[in-house]
Order: structure tokens, then sequence, then C-alpha cells
């Protein structure tokens, strides 16, 4: 199992420098949409296996793809030459609105479809196996599918993986008040390929995923619960802001380590 | 005209707050009211107001981080009440067509101006009115205590791209 970065400009200084335990690499896509990106992510992946991780293609919302959207995407996926692309099961626009971020999709049989056509049109365009992330929301959404059934149909029709985020099922399992343990038996564990994980924030009552925080002990444990059922190929720390100094980025990269440990 | 699906109704609410007030006033009179399709009535009539306002701020605190780096020096003399101001600013925008970045400055600018003159920085002010207008050239003499007066001027080039120059009175 590789431990890998979500790589952010304000760390290239030290990702630059090789450090100690980080085996490979994240790209957010839409980071390198602006001319010179394919450049940048030439010289990276002479250094470090590459993921290509996408934030708003909206594989979720009826309809076409974004064109425009998918051939920039496609672009940097074809610089990048990664293993595997990714995208989260989830709508940031709608035929209205760009939202700029990621809301929940109801756990339906239409849902179910719009999502698979999707995984599918983009992993062909790119000719890359995909991957589907499982996201956050404040809103719970009710369908004919259970969110795990709603995830397992999707990886098996539309030929995908799961990338797994452990901050993110935490954070639902508290605001939501469920057990995660239980939820992570309900995933097809065959399916789970990558996993995401930060610390979470914490807003009175709600948790939160601010990507701001050192991860806690207790996303350690269930990260390390998920590497004992499932066989994945990869852990990423997906920090975005409050970057902290090398050393503790160094700490955070650790604690992965950790996680891969205790398979 | 066709009934909307449930995600653009999702969308809707999450990106207008005077639907999610009128969502959490009367849900039934609501779905009515956007001409939601029946089939999506039953799950959207559970949908928690308090929980649609919380995702709603998730988003708004994405497009505030966005506002925060166009706006360095305005959310800096604002300190925290520059979030408020502009939860207020986008609350009561326009419900319809895309927002970007740019739009959400220019609200936020002009919201601020109007109930707190001294807190918007002219310089980024009227970079935001002019990087959504459609105008070829503008300039502007900006003077602010405690800084330098200057001249600032703006340049469309070709499509969206433009420029800006500033020139400093004594430099």
């Amino acid at each position: 199992m590789k431990v890998g970065v979500g790589y952010r400009r304000e760390m290239s200084d030290w990702i630059r420098g090789q450090p100690r335990g980080v085996d490979c690499l994240e790209i957010t896509a839409e980071h390198f949409f602006h001319p010179g990106g394919a450049a940048h992510l030439t010289e990276l992946r002479k250094s470090y296996p590459l993921y290509i991780h996408a934030l708003g293609l909206s594989l979720g919302t009826p309809g076409p793809l974004d064109a425009e959207r998918v051939d920039q995407f496609a672009q940097v996926v074809a610089a990048a030459n990664p293993e595997w692309i990714s995208e989260h099961v989830a709508f940031t626009r709608t035929t209205e609105f760009d939202l700029g971020h990621l809301n929940p999709v109801p756990p339906t049989r239409e849902s179910l479809g719009v999502m698979i056509d999707h995984v599918r049109e983009l992993s062909e365009r790119c000719a890359k196996s995909m991957l589907v992330e499982n996201i956050t929301s404040h809103v719970k959404l009710e369908g004919e599918l259970t969110e795990t059934e709603f995830l397992n149909e999707l990886c098996s029709q539309a030929n995908c993986g799961l990338l797994l985020d452990v901050t993110n099922l935490f954070i639902n399992s508290r605001n939501h008040g469920f057990d995660p343990i239980a939820w992570l038996r309900e995933i097809d564990p065959q399916k789970i390929q990558q996993l995401h994980i930060v610390g979470y924030s914490r807003d009175g009552d709600r948790y939160t995923d601010t990507h701001a925080r050192p991860i806690q002990d207790e996303l350690i444990e269930l990260a390390s619960e998920v590497v004992r059922y499932a066989p994945v190929k990869s852990i990423v720390l997906e920090r975005d802001e409050d970057i902290p100094a090398n050393g503790e980025l160094e700490m955070e990269i650790a604690k992965l380590e950790r996680i891969r440990g205790s398979r | 005209m066709a009934a909307v699906d449930f995600i653009t109704a999702l969308g809707r609410v999450l990106h207008d707050g005077t639907l999610r007030d009128a969502f959490a006033h009367d849900a039934t009179a609501f779905v009515k009211t956007i001409d939601l399709r029946e089939s999506d009535q039953a799950s959207f009539l559970r949908l928690s107001p308090t929980d649609l306002e919380v995702q709603a701020r998730v988003l708004l605190r994405k497009r505030f981080d966005q506002v925060r780096r166009l706006l360095p020096r305005t959310c800096q003399a604002l300190g925290k009440s520059a979030w408020e101001h502009f939860v207020v600013s986008v609350r009561s925008s326009e419900a319809y067509g895309n927002d970007t970045k740019v739009q959400d400055a220019y609200r936020f600018c002009t919201h601020v101006a109007r109930v707190q003159t001294s807190g918007v920085c002219a310089r980024e002010f009227n970079r935001c009115r002019f990087a959504i207008s459609r105008r070829g050239v503008s300039l502007h003499l900006v003077k602010e205590s405690g800084r330098i007066p200057a001249i600032q001027l703006f340049v469309r080039l070709r499509g969206e791209r433009w420029r800006e120059w500033r020139i400093y009175a004594g430099v």
C-alpha cells in the first residue's frame, strides 16, 4: 500500500526534496487547468506515481457533462498519465447554477443511472480506470437505496473502484448518528482502492471537513479498520487549508505509515 | 414548462437564502411554487430546513474563501465581521444565473460600501467593478488614508483578459 499526499502549491518545495515516506502524489485536476499546468505535471510524474482527482465535474447532475471541463480534465490526465482518476459522488452545479462545492445526490435508481453513465463516459474518454469518492453532507437524502447499496451498485455497474474518504465517513457518522464500522461492513471490500484522510473540525455540535486539522486518533483507528478489511492500494493525506510546516507534514505522513502498518 | 427535478430544486434552495426561508416557512407550498416533479415531492418535503441552512453555509464558506483571496485588504479591514457581511450580501442576491467569485466579490463590496463605507478597499472594489463590466478602459483616482494617492488604470485585452496599472503620485 502506497502512502501519499494531495499535492498543493504550498508544499512544492517540500515535495521537490522527496520527503521520506511519500510514495505517490494525488493531483487536483482543477489546480492544473492553467497554461503551464501540463509541463508541471510532466515534471512531477518523473519523481512520483500520480493520481488525478477532480472536484467540479459534477457527475451527479442529470444531463450531459460540461464538455469544456471534461476537455480540460482529459488534458490534465494525458499530461500526468496517472495510475487512476477519481471524482466525487456529488453534484456541484445544476442547469441553473454553479454551486462551487460538493453536494449530495439522492440514493435513487435515477441518480444511480446518471452517475453510472457519467463515470463510464469519463473513464472511456480518459482511457483510465476510475474511482468514486464518498462526500460529507449536512443534508441527509433519502431514496430507494441506502448509501452503501448505492456505492456498491455504482462501483459494480460502472466498473469503477471506491475512493473511501475515511474522514468523510467519520464526519457523516457523527452528524447523522450511525456506526461507521457497520457502514464499512456493507461496502464490497474489493472495491475500496484508495483512502483519503485529514483531520476533522468541529463547529458547535457539528463535525465539518475543513481539511485544515491534523489527523485525530479516532480517524487513525477507523482507517486502520478499513485497511484490515479491504485490499487498499493507497492512502493519501488531503490537507488543503492551514498547511503546516514540513516537520508537521512529516508527522502526518508518519500517521499514514502507522495505518499501513496496522494491516 | 417541464417540472423541476430534485437536483435542480436542491440547488435552488442551497443557492438562495430567500428560498430556504420560504421552504422553512411552508414546505408544501414551496414545492408547489417551484413546480417540483411529483415523484420527488415526498423526499424533498422530508428535508430538514436546519440541515439545508448548514449545508448552504458550507457552500458559502467555500465561496467566501475565494472572495477573501480577491479582496485581502477589504477582508482584513473588516476582520471577523467580513464573513457575516458576506453572508448577507449573497443571501439577498438574485436567484438565477451562474455565480462567479468575481460577482460574489462585487456584491460583497457593494453591500459593505452601503453599510460601512470605510470598510471597502477602493482599489479592490474598482478591480471587481471593472472585471464584471464590459468596458474596454477604466480610470480611477484612488485616495485612501495612510496610502499614497494613485491613478488606477484598467484595460481590457482580447476576450475576458484585462490588465491593471497603478501610477503613484510623486513616484
